[in-house]
């Protein structure tokens, strides 16, 4: 996929189906937080958390809410599937534990459930299971003196192991590397991304890299090429991706929507859509607190540009969001307790310039594969 | 935009500068701004955290050391400030009890851009359990000026608090506010009213709602009594 090409694909969005996850009208729950099973195809699902403590399952691609899953007693602050079993979720709350929920069985009752041992019991913000689905991490809140980021083996229910140096403050997200099973990144309140090696003995040696924002994190994750890239988006609406590796500071944008034309409005920084493509574009999602939502290309630090814009969806500020890269299909969540599946060949509403309906011609280069006889 | 009351804000000021003077203290006591919000959800709306650099520092006296390659710790040394090579660190041995008190003894650190990459290697994650994680500086900005902006820094943060009211019943009632420091009973009133509506505007800007997210404002020396604002 061509860079300009997922320029192009974003710019064919349109909105094809909202679906609420209450019809109570005085106080809407918020949608917080999404995740979608990493196999793909027809029947995918797609898991999300409001503020009333459940945890729906939708098809991803329809909308239709199959299941409710009931057991947290308090706000659920991440969620994420398993690798290799896709009907398995894993869950972080407030209510001090993080449990494992199989979509195939009962919808009270989760499959697994870890807890915090004496001190390290407190509240959960966020969590994620490794490539191989064997560790599962997550990020506490600030306990007296203490933030914890705590390790499970997925087979036993006892604390595998747990980092306490490495923050000052509530770790807000912790993220495995997508295919590097011993790679973990996390943000905290205290400003800082810590990179990690999971498999090495001690904290002091696992701790590979640390990045200061100097403000507080609230979203992180990898991207780029090979995702070799950490992003992160602050609660100043900063914007931030160093590079692992080559241990650069990619870019730093400190106020991405005094940089944009006035004529589109930001209010705030959703996450960034990674493409896993050889040149190495991302781009932002930005939005407004009545509902817009723009694409960034922020290739051009000093020039962050709009490339297209999704409205008439949402009517509140958006939380969070999932691109799938296989179907071209955003799926929006936000304030207003509702989800928006966005895809290209819904009918463009009345808000599509003249600029975004332009779809650039795909180019199709024969390959020697299609002309096996002429050598 | 701004909802303040200018005249409000000036009396206020000089309300907390008199009520200061009147006794004295063995140590400058700082001004602080304390804010409380209504119509916000901690579980469900979005953190209010961050940091805004003031116009005019507050901590004057705030010890910033300088972690530095050759260039910096040359410079360090030419404006007295403190600093320590990368040699310097390594003889740390990673000993958890010497990082520590390496950052007990400064308030904020500075590192050059080489250098930072290598501090969690070199000193493991002492600094950042400390909350001192040092901020990296270039070779093209002069080192006082980015002393200067780590010692106008202030961070922010909404923390739960919760007040116990002794009724028959015992009632809990959360409240939301956060209190920053924005100066010191030593700076002029323009200094003050200039840093207290620097911040104000911008935390207020953070906000969803703005100003109906704001229930109160108040400003207050370190002993004094609080002056409502807003």
């Amino acid at each position: 996929m061509e860079a300009s090409d997922l320029v192009s694909r974003l710019q064919s969005l349109g909105l094809q189906h909202k679906s609420a996850v209450s019809l109570v009208k005085t106080e809407p729950h918020y949608v917080l937080d999404m995740a979608a099973q990493h196999k793909g195809g027809e029947d995918s699902k797609l898991a999300v958390t409001s503020s009333n403590y459940t945890i729906r399952l939708f098809s991803r691609f329809s909308l239709a809410q199959t299941q409710t899953l009931t057991g947290h007693t308090d706000v659920i602050s991440g969620i994420h599937f398993l690798h290799s079993d896709p009907e398995l979720l894993v869950t972080s709350s407030h209510d001090k534990t993080v449990r494992v929920w199989d979509c195939r069985a009962s919808s009270t009752q989760e499959v697994q459930l870890f807890k915090g041992e004496s001190n390290t019991n407190c509240s959960f913000l966020s969590c994620d299971v490794n490539a191989s689905d064997r560790v599962i991490c997550a990020g506490t809140e600030k306990t007296s003196a203490d933030t914890y980021l705590l390790f499970w083996d997925r087979r036993k229910a006892a604390v595998l192991g747990c980092y306490e140096d490495s923050h000052d403050d509530d770790v807000t997200e912790v993220r495995f590397h997508p295919t590097a099973e011993k790679s973990l990144l996390s943000g905290s309140t205290d400003g800082l991304v810590n990179v990690f090696d999971v498999m090495q003995t001690s904290e002091d040696d696992a701790l590979m890299s640390t990045y200061n924002t100097e403000s507080s994190v609230e979203k992180a994750g990898w991207c780029g090429p090979d995702a070799r890239y950490v992003y992160c988006i602050t609660h100043m609406r900063t914007w931030h991706v160093w590079d692992t590796d080559g241990d650069e500071d990619i870019q730093q944008i400190s106020d991405v929507e005094g940089k944009l034309e006035s004529l589109s409005k930001v209010d705030y920084l959703v996450d960034c859509i990674p493409a896993a493509t050889p040149s190495n574009q991302y781009l932002l999602v930005a939005g407004t607190h009545s509902g817009d939502l723009h694409f960034l290309d922020l290739s051009d630090s000093e020039d962050p540009k709009v490339v297209s814009s999704l409205k008439g969806g949402h009517s509140d500020t958006v939380r969070c969001l999932h691109w799938d890269r296989e179907t071209e299909t955003l799926v929006t969540g936000g304030e207003d307790s509702l989800l928006c599946l966005w895809s290209p060949n819904a009918a463009h509403g009345k808000e599509v310039t003249a600029q975004q309906r332009k779809v650039k011609p795909k180019k199709v280069t024969p390959t020697k594969r299609t002309k096996p006889y002429t050598r | 935009m701004s909802k303040l009351n200018r005249d409000l804000v000036r009396e206020s000021i000089e309300l907390v500068l008199a009520k200061s003077g009147e006794k004295k203290r063995k140590f400058t006591e700082s001004v602080e701004l304390q804010i409380s919000l209504k119509n916000y959800d901690p579980q469900k709306d979005k953190r209010f955290a961050g940091t805004v650099k003031l116009r005019f520092t507050p901590k004057p006296k705030m010890k910033v050391c300088v972690l530095g390659d050759q260039v910096h710790c040359d410079q360090a040394a030419a404006n007295e400030l403190p600093c320590m090579t990368q040699d310097d660190l390594k003889k740390l041995n990673k000993d958890k009890k010497l990082v520590k008190k390496l950052a007990k003894r400064y308030d904020a650190f500075l590192a050059s851009e080489s250098l930072i990459k290598l501090i969690p290697r070199i000193l493991g994650p002492g600094l950042a359990k400390a909350g001192k994680f040092p901020s990296p500086i270039t070779h093209n900005e002069p080192i006082l000026g980015k002393v200067e902006e780590i010692r106008s820094t202030i961070k922010f943060q909404m923390k739960k608090v919760e007040e116990i009211r002794s009724t028959i019943k015992f009632q809990m009632k959360k409240v939301l506010c956060l209190s920053t420091c924005v100066g010191h009973v030593n700076m002029s009133s323009d200094e003050l009213y200039s840093n207290i509506t620097l911040s104000i505007n911008f935390l207020v800007s953070l906000l969803k709602k703005n100003w109906q997210n704001v229930r109160a404002l108040y400003i207050k020396s370190t002993m004094g009594p609080a002056q409502r604002i807003f």
